[in-house]
């Protein structure tokens, strides 16, 4: 029998499991949603077709990892989950594993948050979309909500069931099996309520104009103050304070997330006695976290949204003659490289989705291994896994950048390339990958390399020159690992999670330098050959470069085919 | 006059010290056809947002319908219906999934949406695609996609940025009827473009915008008289422009020759 035509009107995902299960429980949520102002029907309407885009992936991704990068945070985090959960087993002092799980996964979902998931809230690209509809802002902001939430959930889940596996073999089953995870839930909207709140409070405060510039310097800020504040906070503090600060029974109460152990500790009867009003405002601090959120976002969220990440300063009439010109003659070979460079640069600067994806975690690695050189600083017998690690990290940005400069907002400008007559893509393509590795990871190892001579001394320096070079060789080692085309030419991704299995073998491989480092550390002549061989190393690498080819799937003419009719 | 589509008094908008709209005075009649006309750079798009409720910090008293842009905007978006310059749309559904989609966010029942999607891609001649998705569509599909959802819900006033842009013949001589008879049956149009014949054919008024400023309103025959007769492609660049522009055409072809 000759099989039916599919019904056109009839969305392929609408009979699966996932949408049907998010659509159901939002359902649940109806009165609720309506009565913090959400138009509901509109609401469940961008909901679903969110999903069913989420649902139908656009494309290629770097390395071939695709889903297995998600699966690997997943598996991460899961990891992590059971390193806190260890804590349950092996301390007495119950306090200390409910404080440190939910510590930990505090500071986790916050790292999400700041380096990737609030990017999210404030990505313009369906907003021009629906701007000519009438969608109501709080509506929209709270399917955005949505959204992050159903991934820090998935996280969150993942953590939980890593630490429960452990913890429930020492502590109360019951209270372990059914509070705990009640108390992450708790953790992860508190963690999204402040962050989305702070937003909406930026939105208000700076008006729509401004929002989108406003709010990318309030992601690197909180980035910077996430991953070095935490380092450099507690020697600030006198420990005296902190003391008095933790026997404060108010402030255990209703301290994000100290709280959380608190909670724990009445529910299995440890405690009796407990200040309740703090109590209260603990648990009622996610749902007015959220619930004031909604409420700020409730005017001029779409028109924030469309606003520009530029400043509106008066532009050069002058030809660009700077610093990147000068490079791009230097660093390439032909005038197609050249051309890659320059562009790919240029873009790299101003395309909101690289620097919402980006500049934060350059900005805050940097952060934070300035932070833990503060802290290293005394008592630090070999320097080797300083030095390393905070060279090292910026290496780790580059697939995360490599991979947002593949994509445009606007994929069709490829047509520039397309009709050119190109004597090699491929050109372009190395060009532009020069461009991006002497430009970003470039600059952000000569910074590193300022501050490490701040901790360790001018005497260190080979030491140091060392460490760069093992970060530089993780960084041109990978690159033909990467699978790139020409960048700009392909539609934009919101975030590259796919990645993540990617950065984590660059990880193990920087371990593996930081004990080749410390080895040839251990006199100077051995440290004198390594930076020897480490520029030899790095020189063969970049000129490395000129042989490296065009992803297949990435290749104009791939791009070209797919788009077209 | 009529009662009133559309009025503009004292509108002005400006990015930092960059002023785009400087003092804008325009009124609409209800029925009527606009032609919005201008360089590049001149405005429209700002006052065109500004209309659809998409730009709400500007200076001047602008009424929609008789709504207020600023502070109701979507009241003003529940009765225009807009067809932007460039036709952004979700890559990733297909024509049915999106019409579906801005039928919902109008309120519409599926059943009106789906009759009136049917019967615009019909005469689109598009009807097959009506399960593709909208990435694999060419440029002057994807446009009549955003004409059929801007006219879905049978809209007051109808603001249009370019809508023949990528259009074959067929399509643009069905959407210049189709802007006439939109027109007759008591609907606003406020058609902006640089195709000046479409426009002198079309239109019942013309606005001419130059650097932020409107340089001439009128019927074409009252812009002809004022600017001595000719097309409006003429009358356009004796306001807009310091002439010349075939003087210009040899000068480009010099530069390409010396330098």
């Amino acid at each position: 029998m000759a099989k039916l035509p599919a019904d056109p009107w009839r969305t392929k995902e609408e009979g699966g499991l996932f949408l049907g299960l998010i659509l159901r429980l939002v359902d649940q949520l109806q009165r609720p949603l309506r009565a913090f102002g959400v138009d509901y029907p509109i609401f469940r309407e961008l909901l679903r077709a969110r999903v069913v885009m989420d649902l139908r992936p656009s494309g290629e991704s770097t390395s071939g990892w695709g889903v297995a990068g998600i699966v690997v945070v997943l598996l991460v985090t899961w990891l992590i989950g059971m390193g806190t959960g260890v804590m349950a087993l092996a301390q007495d002092d119950r306090a200390l594993w409910l404080v440190g799980s939910q510590s930990a996964l505090f500071f986790l979902l916050l790292f999400y948050l700041v380096q990737a998931l609030a990017g999210m809230l404030v990505d313009p690209t369906d907003v021009r979309v629906l701007a000519p509809h009438p969608v109501p802002d709080r509506t929209l902001f709270a399917v955005r909500l949505v959204q992050v939430f159903a991934y820090l959930f998935v996280l969150a889940a993942s953590f939980t069931l890593g630490n429960v596996m452990l913890a429930v073999f020492r502590q109360p089953v019951l209270a372990t099996l059914f509070v705990f995870p009640l108390l992450s839930l708790a953790c992860t909207l508190t963690a999204l309520g402040g962050v989305t709140l702070f937003l909406a409070v930026l939105l208000r405060v700076v008006g729509p104009a401004h929002f989108q510039r406003v709010s990318l310097w309030a992601q690197i800020g909180s980035a910077v103050v996430l991953m070095g504040g935490l380092q450099v906070a507690p020697r600030l503090v006198p420990e005296h304070l902190w003391q008095r600060l933790g026997e404060n029974e108010f402030l255990r109460a209703c301290w994000p997330p100290l709280q959380f152990a608190r909670v724990y500790e009445l529910t299995t009867g440890v405690v009796d006695r407990v200040h309740w009003i703090a109590l209260a405002f603990t648990v009622a601090l996610p749902a007015l976290a959220l619930l004031a959120t909604l409420r700020l976002a409730s005017r001029s969220y779409i028109a924030g949204l469309d606003g520009s990440l530029e400043f509106t300063r008066k532009h050069p009439r002058t030809w660009p003659q700077g610093l990147v010109t000068r490079l791009a003659a230097r660093l390439t070979r032909s005038r197609e490289q050249r051309a890659g460079f320059e562009f790919a640069v240029a873009l790299s600067f101003r395309e909101a989705h690289v620097l919402r994806a980006t500049l934060p975690q350059f900005v805050s690695f940097q952060a934070m291994w300035i932070g833990l050189g503060v802290s290293l600083q005394r008592g630090l017998d070999s320097p080797s896994l300083y030095l390393c690690m905070s060279s090292g990290m910026v290496a780790l940005v580059l697939p995360n950048l490599l991979e947002m400069c593949q994509g445009s907002p606007t994929p069709e400008a490829r047509w520039i390339f397309v009709a050119s007559p190109l004597e090699s893509e491929a050109e372009l393509v190395r060009g532009a990958t020069k461009g991006l590795l002497a430009v970003w990871y470039g600059a952000s190892l000569l910074s590193v390399l300022a501050v490490q001579l701040c901790f360790v001394g001018p005497g260190a320096i080979l030491s140091v020159l060392l460490a760069a070079e093992l970060s530089a060789l993780i960084a041109l080692g990978y690159a033909r690992v990467w699978s790139l085309g020409v960048p700009f030419t392909h539609p934009a991704k919101k975030n590259s999670m796919d990645n993540v299995g990617l950065v984590l073998t660059m990880f193990l491989a920087l371990g593996a330098l930081g004990l080749l480092h410390w080895a040839l550390s251990q006199h100077v002549l051995l440290l004198a050959g390594g930076v020897l061989a480490g520029a030899f190393g790095v020189r063969f690498l970049w000129r490395a470069l000129e042989r490296m080819p065009v992803s297949k799937s990435r290749r104009l003419d791939a791009a070209q085919a797919q788009s077209a009719t | 006059m009529g009662e009133l589509a559309l009025e503009l008094k004292g509108l002005r908008k400006s990015y930092g010290s960059r002023v785009v709209l400087d003092g804008i005075d325009l009124a609409v009649e209800r029925g009527t056809i606009l032609g919005y006309i201008g360089p590049n750079g001149a405005g429209k798009s700002t006052t065109v947002k500004i209309l659809c409720g998409l730009l709400p910090d500007f200076e001047g008293d602008v009424r929609v319908l008789g709504l207020d842009p600023r502070a109701d905007a979507l009241a003003v978006k529940r009765k225009i219906g807009y067809v932007p310059e460039n036709a952004i749309l979700f890559e990733q559904l297909t024509v049915a999934e999106f019409l579906l989609l801005v039928g919902r966010l109008h309120a519409l029942d599926d059943g009106l949406t789906k009759r009136r999607s049917e019967r615009f891609l019909e005469l689109f001649e598009l009807s097959e695609r009506l399960g593709a998705r909208i990435a694999t569509l060419s440029k002057g599909m994807r446009q009549k996609v955003l004409l059929t959802s801007a006219l879905l819900h049978d809209p007051e006033l109808v603001v249009l940025d370019e809508p023949l842009s990528g259009l074959d013949v067929n399509a643009t001589i069905l959407v210049k009827e189709l802007i006439h008879a939109l027109a007759q049956s008591g609907k606003t149009v406020f058609y902006c473009s640089h195709v000046m014949d479409v426009v002198e054919r079309v239109c019942d008024r013309i606005a001419i915008l130059d650097g932020g400023k409107l340089v001439a309103l009128g019927t074409f025959e009252e812009l002809q008289q004022a600017q001595g007769g000719g097309s409006l492609e003429r009358i356009f660049a004796q306001l807009t422009s310091e002439g010349g522009q075939a003087e210009k055409a040899q000068a480009l072809l010099e530069a390409l020759r010396t330098s």
